[in-house]
């Protein structure tokens, strides 16, 4: 299975995959890395640990641009090109991650993430006149 | 006889994450059928749920008396039917409308007891589910297409006191 891992500030990562399972049921390698019991170095060991030797993409999701989850996170894509970062996680974006994950190819899961995390932001009291 | 639905489900919660997503993901419905009278009062509140489905899945709210006579949505093949109830669905199995039924969010009021953590069951609906499960109607409890399903039979025979 592709693997995704959400790497952000507290437990943010650990819940938004417990409400990713609510929703779906449960999910194999969907991890959640916090940046509050590891350090920086430790946070990128990790994640290259979860490399492995194949040729699938991971995929890692972080909460706040330039924090210090998305430069660990840097850090090791800069290294390792098959290491794709979406910043901004959320659920809808995570949903559509586990959906269509070892289903579409690496180029249009990445956009589908970024689509559908933008689309699950809007001014609901201000949207009834938009279009879907 | 009717064409049976993709999917036929009490929730109390209609067409929420877990349907649209979680059972969405696997039936890839055309349209969701929410048969509830308030709802269909109410257009405004009917928002809520053209909202929760995915674009270009239809979502029809209706009247139960008109699912009961046949209405559906303008794209019918694959339509997953939604209620709020068990006394809803009693009312659509009596009509005809075909099972089977899925139990898949009955949430706690005064007087139910815990079936399971999204089953919350008082006697007046066991009882309903007792007589249309003796009618023949196969009747089952599942959340998640992925999680376990329980037959209306175990779900009643472990309840102590039934």
């Amino acid at each position: 299975m592709v693997q995704g891992v959400l790497v952000t500030h507290g437990a943010l990562g650990a819940e938004l995959m417990r409400a990713t399972e609510a929703i779906l049921g449960p999910q194999t390698d969907l991890l959640a890395f916090s940046n509050r019991e590891h350090s920086l170095e430790q946070l990128e060991q990790r994640l290259v640990a979860l490399l492995g030797g194949g040729e699938d993409p991971l995929y890692l999701f972080v909460d706040l641009i330039g924090g210090s989850c998305s430069h660990a996170c840097l850090a090791v894509a800069r290294d390792h090109p098959r290491v794709r970062v979406f910043s901004g996680v959320n659920l809808p974006m995570l949903l559509e991650f586990c959906h269509h994950r070892g289903r579409v190819a690496d180029a249009e899961l990445r956009e589908r993430i970024v689509d559908r995390g933008k689309s699950g932001v809007l001014d609901l009291s201000a949207a009834r006149a938009a279009p879907r | 006889m009717m064409e049976p639905f993709r999917l036929f489900r009490i929730d109390d919660r209609l067409l929420h994450g877990q349907v649209a997503h979680g059972w969405g993901r696997v039936l890839d419905p055309s349209a969701y059928l929410l048969a509830d009278d308030a709802l269909a009062k109410d257009p405004e509140g009917a928002w809520l749920f053209e909202l929760a489905a995915p674009p270009g899945v239809i979502v029809a709210v209706m009247s139960v008396d008109q699912v009961a006579a046949g209405a559906r949505p303008a794209v019918p093949e694959r339509t997953v039917l939604l209620v709020r109830s068990v006394a809803v669905a009693a009312v659509l199995l009596d009509a005809g409308i075909p099972g089977p039924l899925d139990l898949g969010g009955v949430h706690a009021k005064p007087g139910s007891r815990e079936h399971l953590p999204y089953l919350f069951l008082d006697e007046v609906e066991r009882e309903t589910l007792r007589r249309l499960s003796g009618q023949g109607h196969e009747i089952f409890a599942q959340d998640l297409p992925d999680n376990p399903k329980y037959t209306i039979a175990t779900l009643l025979a472990e309840a102590p006191g039934v």
